[in-house]
């Protein structure tokens, strides 16, 4: 199939651009859960946790946890794949516009969208099992008695933003993931069946 | 796609998934990248660190060893402590060791460590290289429809299961944050009673200001004032706590203080006891000292010194002569010295006085001997 331009019909065609927005926006969508702040914590430690990085002050000092910082190595995959995804949006809308093959788009974004789904295996996991008990740990209270009387010093909660609550609710994610696949999928069988 | 490379993605999958599975099952070694900066300055995050089953190479205090709990839990921390059930880790640069865990967690101990300057810019000039040597190859498969799918998906794979299998997250990342805590380490009066001394076994928080200090009663409150001195609180207890509680009987006495710490404060309910006792008398060398082992004045009253001697004819004795001195305040915690002279013809004296303790009259005598 290789330098064969398909023609493709406007069916067709409009679920090929569909692919490619949903490669677009998906990579958007990623990008934006990896920097959105998904907890916040006030009290005693204040700051934020994204996957990507987080900022804690303990008493007014910044802290380093080991474990946020696992989150945020582990999201590195995460940032890799929205930024290709991006870019293999791009380039699809680019040769689609420019009436160019669309082929090789096709089959990048296909890949793409089964690559998204272990990612969002990944994604799934630091969003419902690892973080929520990293970050509950921040949530504590030092008020107490102890043998030189009632100690009062502060305690912290912790949040979930309301905006990343919406995106990065399974619901949303796996949805989007599955559009996303569902599309691309279908583009593909299509471009091999054509 | 060929079989030969389908096979040679399901061994690279492989090995990748054997540093997940050498975390829960025994394997001989295991290969970890180091996240988080616990380990600092020893290991920095993306140093890869290489561990030989504890099986084959037992460990000892001060070993560098990687403990898995789950799939996905880990932690490389050095031993401080072990014994045949249990094992305590802690990071080079946490305040707090790690809670302690069984023996079996403990499951590699770290032979080997690869930097990260040391292998990641290596390995991505190698790439790059590699990469730019074969760009021509690279262009073509890119632009080609063969295969290009299969590539995309498993380069991620790869990716996402390297980056699991190599990065494991830490256990117990908050419990090693020190956490502030106060604790009392004992109260003792100094100063002759005057000052009461309350002090601290202070963790990461430190006293600032005392907004409220009263001594109580039964129902009588009393002001009092303070002093910080480091961890300790010098609480100067006025007198009239000492009188009234003499004059009630009591022998405890209550002090509330609310103290300002730097990361919050304090409120504390102390007490101590007091025991109202009577004069210590003790004679030595011609003098009799009377000490006052209570915290008010003492008042002693009735202070005479009778010169004894011994009648010549009879061997008797008698009464040479009778001083009478006037009455003695004894300061709380302090000494009185009575000098006794002899007088001409006496061979020994007494000396008496009297005084009321807690409503009892106490009448104290000594013998001075010449």
């Amino acid at each position: 199939m290789k330098g064969v331009k398909l023609a493709f019909d406007k069916h067709s065609s409009t679920i090929g651009l569909i692919s490619g927005l949903a490669s677009l926006f998906y990579g958007l969508y990623l990008l934006l859960v990896l920097f959105l702040p998904i907890y916040t914590v006030d009290g005693i430690i204040t700051g934020y946790v994204c996957l990507l990085h987080y900022n804690l002050n303990y008493y007014g000092k910044p802290i380093k946890l080991d474990s946020l910082s696992a989150v945020s190595l582990l999201s590195i995959p995460l940032l890799a794949y929205s930024l290709f995804s991006i870019l293999v949006g791009l380039l699809f809308l680019y040769d689609y516009l420019k009436k160019n093959d669309v082929c090789v788009s096709i089959r990048r974004i296909f890949g793409n969208a089964l690559a998204g789904t272990a990612m969002s295996g990944l994604l799934y996991g630091l969003l419902n099992v690892v973080l929520p008990v990293e970050v509950g740990q921040l949530n504590i209270n030092l008020n107490t008695v102890t043998s030189a009387g009632y100690v009062y010093l502060g305690s912290s909660s912790v949040r979930i933003s309301p905006l990343s609550s919406i995106f990065t609710s399974n619901l949303v994610f796996l949805g989007f993931t599955a559009f996303f696949l569902f599309v691309s999928s279908l583009a593909y069988v299509i471009l091999v069946k054509s | 796609m060929k079989s030969k490379d389908i096979a040679s993605y399901v061994v690279v999958i492989l090995l990748i998934s054997f540093a997940l599975i050498s975390r829960v099952f025994p394997m001989p070694f295991n290969i970890s990248i180091v996240s988080g900066s616990s380990m600092l300055p020893t290991l920095r995050t993306g140093d890869i660190v290489v561990g030989i089953s504890t099986h084959l190479s037992k460990f000892n205090v001060n070993d560098t060893v990687i403990c898995c709990f789950t799939f996905s839990h880990c932690i490389i921390h050095r031993v401080v402590n072990f014994t045949a059930t249990y094992v305590v880790t802690k990071g080079d640069n946490n305040p707090l060791p790690d809670p302690q865990v069984p023996l079996k967690f403990a499951k590699y101990k770290v032979v080997f460590v690869v930097p990260f300057v040391a292998w990641f810019l290596p390995v991505l000039f190698a790439v790059s290289f590699y990469l730019y040597l074969k760009r021509k190859e690279v262009k073509a498969f890119l632009i080609s429809f063969t295969e290009v799918e299969f590539v995309v998906f498993a380069v991620f794979l790869l990716m996402d299961l390297s980056f699991v299998s190599l990065v494991p997250v830490n256990y117990f990342s908050f419990a090693t944050i020190e956490r502030p805590s106060v604790e009392l380490k004992g109260i003792w009066l100094v100063n002759r009673g005057k000052v009461l001394s309350i002090n601290y076994s202070l963790s990461d928080v430190n006293l600032v200001n005392v907004s409220q200090c009263v001594a109580y009663i039964f129902n009588n409150s009393f002001s009092c004032s303070t002093n910080i001195s480091d961890s300790s609180l010098l609480v100067t207890i006025p007198s009239e706590v000492y009188l009234k509680a003499y004059e009630f009987g009591v022998e405890r006495i209550n002090v509330s203080l609310k103290v300002i710490l730097d990361k919050g404060f304090l409120i504390g309910n102390y007490s101590y006891v007091v025991n109202w006792r009577p004069l210590v008398l003790s004679e030595y060398a011609q003098n009799v000292t009377v000490f006052n082992p209570n915290y008010i004045l003492m008042h002693t009253s009735n202070i005479t010194i009778t010169y004894m001697g011994y009648d010549p004819i009879f061997g008797i004795p008698v009464i040479i002569e009778t001083r009478v001195l006037p009455p003695i305040l004894v300061e709380p915690m302090n000494n009185f010295t009575i000098h006794v002279s002899p007088v001409k013809g006496s061979s020994y004296a007494y000396v008496e006085f009297t005084y009321k303790l807690r409503g009892r009259d106490i009448f104290e005598r000594r013998k001075v001997s010449f």
